[in-house]
């Protein structure tokens, strides 16, 4: 199954990047994350890495988000799987997905540790934080809509999906930008006091937000990814 | 072959009821009927993809949701929307899902290509529609299956083609053991080339019947409206003239027209057309249609 999903999503990968750039709204996040850090880019370089090492594996997460949400080719219920066979194929889809940004992130910790520029501490929390987050927009990924041409529409998935995913967008993007970019390092916080705990408040919250959104939809994806008709449903 | 019993689907406002029709191996049904009237929702049953709400389904003898993998296995599709990754080339896409079918013969596939003037190294999201059609056609080929069912592919066909791919759809069926299901609305093949004719109007089965007993069940009789008047009830549907009436008669063999009386046999497009005006309420009971 591992080697069939990864074979569809490389497949997949060259039109649904053609789709991703078609939309702008990804663009947005990618602005506000370079936005955010470039205030203190001009005050001290020193975090910069620490920054796009949590960063850039985040933005990988949306972009497999982009580059995958929303789409099944219909090809694919027609096809001789069973609803079993599918249900796995969702969940290696998921960790496949996931565990990408994830894997980056472990990378780049990994090197920024053996660099002595990050404590074993802090990295883990990053890895942690990108780890939620995309598990998160992975199973957003999953909500599929059975959809012949593979456009990218909405479809199969609840309302508060598109809501949830924006709350865990912001808060993924906050919890990491203090995490890295202010307090630095938990071992040896640039800031204490305030910053450290809004630091601590915006990666529980995250966390939370990302396990409340991964219970509540996961099911559903599957349920919708399993049937070509729970997937429509919805669209009538 | 293909088995249904009072089968019934709704989809939002649309209902699909007590569908009962019954196809025998090694025959072509044909599957006609106006744009919304259920042909589709009706092979996406008979494809497992929607289930029904109530009455039985039986393709090659399972039930499509029960025996979702046996029966899809069996199965050859061509539907007229896009299917399969545009971004990857004919010979990729059949590779990557064929995998999926245990019978899948590459060599098959490129057999038909070479047969259907394809290339398999074309990228699918450059091929016109009736080239990805034909694609699909040669995909569901590739994977010997039991059953076709083929929505709508005629229309982007062009006459040439049409013609071949009636040839191989009759040597399809030329062992006895496998059948296929064509819906269209392009009617003129059908004629030529359907055993059995299955008739959708508006969700519900008008008639399913072999295409020589169709043949006899109607005539279209036109001449002086006072003398079509004399067949009665017989008469479903009338379109009235400057110069006489035509109208849409449930024929029997028993039945004598006036020598006056001009009778021919319908076409299925004929049959289609007066079946809806019937639908319409344009007999003599109802409002007459001028024409």
């Amino acid at each position: 199954m591992w080697k069939m999903v990864a074979g569809d999503l490389y497949h997949g990968f060259k039109p649904g990047f053609k789709r991703f750039m078609e939309q702008t709204a990804y663009i947005f996040p990618m602005i506000f994350w370079n936005l955010l850090i470039a205030p203190l880019i001009l005050v001290s370089g020193q975090y910069i890495l620490l920054y796009y090492a949590g960063m850039l594996p985040m933005m990988s997460a949306v972009i497999l988000f982009g580059v995958y949400g929303g789409t099944v080719n219909k090809v694919f219920y027609l096809c001789p799987l069973s609803g079993d066979e599918r249900r796995k194929y969702f969940v290696v889809s998921w960790g496949i997905r996931a565990g990408l940004p994830v894997f980056f992130s472990l990378l780049f910790e990994a090197v920024l540790c053996l660099l002595n520029r990050v404590s074993l501490q802090t990295a883990f929390l990053v890895v942690l934080t990108v780890a939620f987050f995309s598990a998160a927009m992975s199973v957003y990924a999953g909500s599929m809509n059975r959809n012949s041409s593979g456009a990218a529409r909405s479809g199969g998935m609840p309302a508060g999906y598109t809501a949830w995913g924006a709350v865990i967008l912001m808060l993924g993007i906050f919890a990491m930008f203090f995490l890295t970019a202010l307090v630095g390092d938990v071992k040896k916080p640039r800031f204490n006091g305030m910053v450290t705990v809004f630091m601590w408040m915006l990666f529980f919250a995250h966390a939370l937000a990302v396990l409340f959104v991964t219970a509540r939809y996961f099911r559903r994806a599957i349920g919708c990814m399993v049937c070509y008709e729970n997937g429509r449903k919805r669209e009538l | 072959m293909l088995q249904l019993e009072h089968v019934e689907k709704r989809l939002g406002n649309f209902k699909l009821s007590d569908i009962t029709f019954e196809l025998p191996k090694g025959y072509i049904l044909g599957l006609i009927g106006k744009n919304g009237a259920g042909k589709t929702t009706l092979l996406h049953l008979l494809m497992g993809l929607y289930t029904a709400d109530a009455g039985k389904i039986r393709v090659l003898g399972d039930d499509p949701k029960t025996q979702e993998v046996r029966v899809k296995r069996r199965i050859g599709w061509v539907l007229s929307e896009d299917l399969f990754g545009a971004g990857q080339t004919l010979g990729g896409n059949a590779d990557m899902y064929g995998k999926y079918y245990p019978e899948y013969s590459r060599a098959k596939f490129l057999e038909y290509c070479g047969r259907f003037g394809l290339s398999p190294k074309r990228l699918l999201g450059k091929c016109s529609k009736g080239e990805k059609l034909k694609f699909q056609f040669a995909f569901a080929l590739s994977h010997a299956p039991k059953l076709l069912l083929l929505d709508e592919p005629t229309a982007s066909f062009d006459p040439e083609f049409r013609d071949e791919f009636f040839k191989v759809i009759t040597e399809f069926i030329s062992d006895g053991e496998r059948g296929v299901v064509l819906a269209t609305h392009l009617t003129a093949d059908l004629d030529r080339y359907a055993d059995y004719v299955a008739m959708l109007e508006q969700g519900k089965l008008v008639f399913c019947m072999e295409r020589c007993e169709l043949a006899d069940a109607y005539r279209i009789v036109s001449g002086e409206e006072y003398k079509l008047r004399l067949l009665g009830d017989k008469v479903l549907s009338v379109e009235s003239g400057k110069y006489g009436a035509k109208a849409f008669v449930k024929h029997s063999r028993r039945m004598a027209y006036d020598t006056a009386l001009c009778v021919s046999v319908p076409t299925l497009e004929e049959i289609m057309f007066y079946h809806a005006m019937w639908q319409n309420g344009a007999g003599f009971t109802g409002n007459l249609r001028k024409g």
